[in-house]
């Protein structure tokens, strides 16, 4: 089957979509300087663009080359200016933007989602990307719908010379400190860089939060002669962060505050916080680059990842809820009690303990709690006394040992036209585990399921490790669960590009298998059958077709289109319905069915340009999952939908206007529509338990709002740029349209069984909330001066927000808990965008 | 070379940034724990002083503000969910006493904990007659001595209860069953997660409640049939004693139930037609006098009577047929009487000459009268079983007879 078969085939199944939607495309070759951190670190955006260097466009007649070196100025104002209101290109998913190193697929295996923190604090040796946005060819891969970004790792490549910088913010971090050096391809065909970094705060913009990260590259290169080199790359990214935590209305309306963070509090007088990130996998990437001839290139790469993903929390043994921000703390779960109301308010309000984690407390708690095991590992005659753990923290691991493969040709035929071939390959192991991070005193953790307990007059039941029953665990040792998810991917790809004077096209292929299963390496008492061993293979064969046309109407004016169609396996990470415990998979899981497509008209002058684009993308039968702690249940509750329709389109606009050789003005808008469309079923398992809470249940979510960025946003801008080595700017910016995301559960018939037809609830409990939009300003400028000829010194520094607007939900979500007999028990939580904050850079380069 | 030195420069700068890792997030000391005070003891003993006399004041709460320490066993807790926010503490065999404790928050007690309990900021009061201690926060008011200290439970008969004696305590009933109502159901509603009491009741037809919590983790188990042995807290809700159970190990009802017996001969008379009572093998003699036992219908069925004659003096025999015993076999029967004045005595004969009394429940009144299971292991072999009524002159009463069964069991 040819793609042009497949393309037709298509065409004729959304013709009449193909009308309605309009269409972006976009290519930059950009070398960035990296200096939004706070953005990178958060894994926000979907195309980690940054701020732009104004280029002097070419005058090339080659369509795409113009719009290559065009500088889009909406994909950049979507990379960067949006960022901070957690806008998402076209309202996708992460997961559709894929991030390439030296041609190697580097998502995440399970999610799909790049993780830009892997690299982190490399910005100096990581800004050689290549940004592809939508479905526009790319030289390296397929591609995701919301674009490819090749980053390249080729030292022979850098520039010779070193750079040291040091940044102050009050962001993710207060310090960052960077140093690079790199030798360029040298006489003797070796090239090297290396570079390291770190980034620390003891406290970041929200309370109780912290950084530290370090950062560390090495690439060597040898140019064995014209035709053959070969690279090795090493990196890896270690840091350490305190977590902050969405909150309610009501909480913030306590504390006066929208930063709020529950996790918390002192202990000995010293800020500790309970969720700590703690991250560690470096990747090495061996390189083959070969020149066969001046028309033909292969690149092969091969890339090893490994190490430690944890993040730490607090658990807690038959002892009432720790955590500051639970809803029987609060005044409102105390309605009809009015004492109690006012106490709260008053706690809640004047005193500072209030809403903190109360680490002292623990200590106490576990210095005292005496206890006996008997049946030590299953051994009558075995019993232990000690203290045992009321509260810990656990540190929830996810481990990776990755391997991938990859391999791309690339031929041009003639002026005309080019293909690019490639293979990728995956396998992916990621060991997901507990361990006792911190015993708070205690002796140790006994390792059973306590809802279980409750629940189940049997001791088999409650244990976590029916093999070796009754296990006490210290620190360091594993508990609880321990698996592993084994994913592997293979691919292959075809594309060609057709350039003729009046009109450019390409089209795209990609066959790809991906096969994974849960490999469990402990017998859960619960589901002594399903909890132990390799699990049936999930095994699906998808394939993808692409095209695009760019149409010349005349020399500046042009038209673009694409459009895609593709199937995509669900994701490991969304597959199975409690692989903590068993390895059960979501019935009926199939594979995504996407269509998307865009049409643009692109107007381009020496001193004017403006691009105005439709898209209209749809995703059927897809599979999501959440899991979140249910309190009462004391276990991890598990929400996984099937058959979920979504519908995303809009539209784009980006003009730039040159004032004068030195002012320039920007204009952003993007604006579009991100729903569900369809009924989608959803299955309600808990860790806990083999009782299914509920099964295939409809969820009436059609034509809600995804939700989880802004559908609206905004910018204008101006820029000076000054002949001296100087430049400033400013950009206005809105945000809005930007609605909760819903908890599933409360859109069912059986969540509302009980209301009368015309009870005023139905509307407050079906109605979507829309979070408060609202502007911002942001300033920016830098300076450098050249030294001697040979040295550039400078410093660039931006304060976003200036106005201090804390009023902006950049996220809210309906809590996945939900009571229909008291509806305002789990109210909505937020996360707001940072007031006022800064970040300023000084750097020396040689 | 100069770039390789470059590097080794650049290299040796970066060194140092690494050797301060962890100097954010360091290992955290351990805080300075506080002990909890203990201050005077005060037993479970005087705990019930002071609380009797608050229920002879007419109620009220005696809140403690300083520091006191009771010491005793955790025989119940909350950990399966038959009680919520609560756990029953008894002292030891000097201090032989119990009382409820009334948890801030659920959990972190376990029975067989013995424990200092700190009483600063308790509240003693009356639960709905239940004596208790308010506020108790595990943490703060209680330090765990030692643990596995499980309490022997008390032998104590069902009527025994009712003096009030062993409210709050850990007690084993050694011969109870569930009334026959409950066999087969469940203890309470699991899925409803509804409380449900049933009952128990002893062979002398003493009853008690059994209160358990839909949320208990036995809640949905199965009432067992049989009779034997039971261990629970006795406790009190208003006038009424109830009892909760720890947990079914401690519910031993494997036993034959009481009232199941395997019948060697029977006749409730109920098929019997209705006048002088003639069923084939009985005798019916009047010895003196006229009086014969007669079959007459009730809305019961049928049972049998005799009337005395006023104007004579009345001896009638009632004779079963002959009965082939097995080892230990009983016989029980039922009656009721009207007039005072008049005797109805059993009497069993292996010959048929030699008359011996049993020792059986005869009415007294005109309720009916259960003779009791009244053993016939001393006798073996063919008996019969003789209803005498004597009835002197000028007395005219009656007797009334039903439901002749000899059984084993």
């Amino acid at each position: 089957m040819s793609p042009h078969f497949l393309i037709s085939g298509m065409k004729r199944k959304f013709l009449p979509l193909i009308f309605v939607c309009l269409s972006a495309a976009a290519y930059a070759q950009t070398d960035t300087t990296n200096n939004n951190d706070y953005l990178e670190e958060q894994a926000v955006p979907t195309i980690t663009l940054t701020e732009s260097e104004i280029e002097e466009g070419s005058q090339d007649n080659d369509i795409s080359t113009l719009l290559q070196s065009s500088q889009d100025v909406y994909v950049n104002s979507a990379g960067y200016t949006f960022g901070q209101a957690r806008f998402r290109f076209r309202g996708y998913d992460n997961q559709n933007a894929e991030v390439l190193m030296n041609g190697i697929y580097v998502n995440d295996a399970e999610n799909g989602r790049p993780v830009y923190s892997n690299w982190g604090g490399l910005n100096d040796v990581m800004r050689f990307k290549t940004n592809t946005s939508g479905l526009h060819f790319s030289d390296y891969s397929f591609g995701g719908l919301s674009g490819v970004t090749n980053i390249s790792t080729r030292v022979s490549e850098f520039r010779q010379g070193g750079s040291v910088s040091y940044a102050n913010s009050n962001r993710s971090y207060r310090h960052r400190a960077m140093a690079a050096y790199s030798t360029g391809l040298m006489a003797n065909g070796w090239a090297f860089s290396v570079a390291a970094s770190t980034r620390l705060a003891q406290k970041c913009y929200i309370p109780g939060t912290f950084y530290e990260g370090y950062a560390y590259f090495f690439g060597a290169e040898k140019k064995f002669n014209d035709h053959h080199s070969l690279g090795l790359t090493v990196f890896g990214s270690p840091s350490r962060s305190g977590r902050s935590g969405a909150a309610t209305a009501e909480t913030y309306e306590l504390l006066g505050t929208n930063y709020y963070n529950p996790n918390w509090g002192y202990q000995n007088g010293k800020v500790r916080n309970a969720k700590v990130g703690y991250y560690h996998q470096p990747r090495i990437i061996l390189s083959h680059y070969w020149d066969i001839d001046n028309t033909m290139k292969l690149q092969t790469s091969a890339s090893y990842m490994f190490g430690r993903g944890g993040t730490t929390a607090l658990n807690w043994y038959d002892a009432p809820d720790p955590r500051p921000d639970y809803y029987r703390n609060f005044p409102s779960y105390y309605d009809d009690d009015e004492n109690m109301f006012a106490q709260l308010t008053n706690e809640w309000q004047n005193d500072e303990n209030k809403g903190l984690l109360d680490w002292d407390h623990f200590y106490f708690a576990n210095m005292k709690n005496l206890y006996t095991v008997t049946n030590v590992g299953g051994n009558p005659n075995d019993s232990i006394t000690g203290n045992r753990a009321k509260y810990i923290i656990e540190e929830r691991r996810n481990d990776i040992s990755r391997f991938d493969f990859s391999s791309r040709l690339s031929k041009i035929f003639t002026d005309e036209i080019k293909m690019v071939a490639g293979v990728n390959y995956m396998m992916n192991q990621t060991h997901y585990f507990k361990v006792i991070d911190d015993l708070l005193g205690a002796d140790w953790w006994l390792d059973v399921d306590q809802f279980a307990e409750r629940d189940f007059n049997d001791e088999d039941y409650i244990q976590s490790d029916l093999d070796n029953p009754n296990q006490v665990k210290k620190e360091g040792d594993l508990f609880g669960y321990n698996y592993l998810a084994n994913i592997h991917k293979a691919d292959a790809f075809a594309e060609a590009e057709f350039k003729y004077s009046k009109v450019e096209f390409f089209t795209a292929l990609k066959l790809s298998y991906t096969e994974y299963w849960r490999d469990g390496k402990m017998r859960n008492g619960k589901f002594p059958d399903g909890s132990f061993g390799a699990s049936d293979h999930q095994r699906f064969f998808n394939y993808a077709v692409k095209a695009g046309v760019n149409y010349k109407i005349t020399g500046r004016n042009f038209l673009l289109a694409n459009v895609a169609f593709l199937t995509r396996a669900p994701y490991f990470r969304n597959a199975y319905v409690s692989p903590r415990t068993r390895d059960n998979v979501v019935p009926n899981l199939k594979s995504e069915t996407i269509f998307s497509g865009d049409l643009s008209y692109f107007y381009r002058s020496p001193n004017f340009q403006l691009k105005i684009t439709g898209y209209y993308t749809e995703f059927r039968n897809g599979t999501e999952g959440t899991s979140f702690y249910h309190d009462e249940l004391n276990t991890f509750v598990n929400y996984m939908m099937t058959g979920v329709n979504k519908v995303h389109y809009g539209g784009e606009f980006g003009t730039e206007v040159k004032i004068s050789p030195t002012v320039t003005a920007t204009a952003a808008l993007g604006y579009g529509r991100y729903m569900y469309n369809s009924r989608p079923s959803v299955t309600i398992t808990q860790d806990n338990s083999s009782e299914v809470l509920a099964t295939d249940r409809t969820v009436y979510i059609k034509n809600y709002h995804i939700g989880g960025t802004p559908e609206l946003a905004a910018t204008i801008g101006v820029k000076y740029s000054a002949p001296k080595y100087w430049y400033i700017g400013a950009n206005a910016n809105y945000f809005g349209e930007n609605y909760v995301t819903i908890n599933p559960e409360k859109h069912t018939v059986e969540a509302l069984d009980i209301f009368v037809v015309g009870d005023p609830q139905l509307e407050t409990i079906l109605g979507q909330e829309k979070l408060k939009g609202g502007f911002t300003l942001d300033i920016y400028g830098g300076k450098s001066w050249r030294i001697q000829h040979k040295y550039t010194i400078g410093f660039t520094a931006s304060i976003s927000n200036v106005t201090h607007n804390t009023k902006i939900a950049t996220s809210g979500f309906e809590q996945y808990r939900f009571d229909k007999t008291n509806i305002d028990k789990f109210p909505n939580k937020y996360y707001y965008m940072y007031g006022i904050n800064y970040f300023a850079n000084l750097y020396f380069r040689f | 070379m100069k770039s390789i030195i470059k590097i080794l420069a650049i290299a040796t700068a970066i060194v140092p940034a690494f050797m301060f890792s962890g100097c954010i997030q360091g290992k955290y000391d351990t805080p300075e724990v506080s002990e909890v005070p203990v201050g005077d003891t005060v037993t479970i003993t005087r705990l019930w002083e002071i609380y009797d006399s608050l229920v002879a004041a007419g109620g009220g709460t005696y809140k403690f503000n300083e520091d006191h320490s009771v010491f005793g066993y955790i025989t119940m807790s909350d950990k399966i969910g038959n009680i919520y926010k609560s756990a029953y503490l008894q002292g030891g065999a000097d201090d032989d006493k119990a009382i409820n404790l009334h948890l801030l928050s659920s959990g972190g007690l376990y029975e067989g904990d013995y424990v200092r309990l700190n009483l600063k900021g308790l509240v003693l009061g009356d639960y709905s007659g239940m004596i208790q201690l308010d506020s108790v926060h595990v943490d703060n008011n209680i330090v765990k001595l030692e643990t596995r200290k499980f309490l022997e439970p008390e032998l104590v008969d069902m009527e025994n209860i009712g003096t009030g004696l062993y409210v709050g305590k850990l007690v084993k009933f050694r011969k109870v069953q569930f009334q026959q109502q409950y066999v087969g159901k469940t203890y309470a509603d699991k899925e409803g997660q509804k409380t449900v009491n049933t009952y128990i009741e002893d062979e002398l037809g003493n009853t008690m409640i059994v209160r358990t919590s839909g949320y208990a983790n036995f809640a949905g188990d199965t009432i067992p049939a049989g009779s034997g042995s039971l261990v629970a807290i006795v406790s009190r809700y208003n006038t009424d004693y109830q009892l909760y159970i720890r947990n079914t190990d401690e519910v031993q009802l494997t036993g034959r139930r009481f009232g199941d017996v395997d019948e060697i001969f029977e006749n409730n008379f109920d098929a019997s037609p209705a006048g002088e009572f003639a069923d084939a093998g009985w005798q019916n003699n009047a010895v003196q006098g006229n009086a014969k036992w007669m079959c007459q219908a009730t809305t019961d069925g049928n049972i049998l009577s005799v009337s005395g004659n006023n104007a004579e003096q009345n001896e009638t025999w009632l004779i079963t047929p002959e009965i082939t015993l097995q080892p230990n076999s009983y016989i029980s029967f039922k009656t009721r009487m009207l007039t005072a004045g008049n005797t109805l005595t059993a009497l069993i004969s292996t010959d048929g000459t030699n008359w011996t009394q049993l020792p059986a429940n005869i009415a007294t009144s005109t309720d009916w009268a259960i003779s009791g299971d009244v053993s016939l292991a001393q006798y073996s072999g063919n008996i019969r079983i003789a209803f005498k009524f004597e009835s002197p002159v000028g007395v005219a009463g009656k007797y009334f007879l039903d439901d002749v069964k000899v059984f084993t069991k």
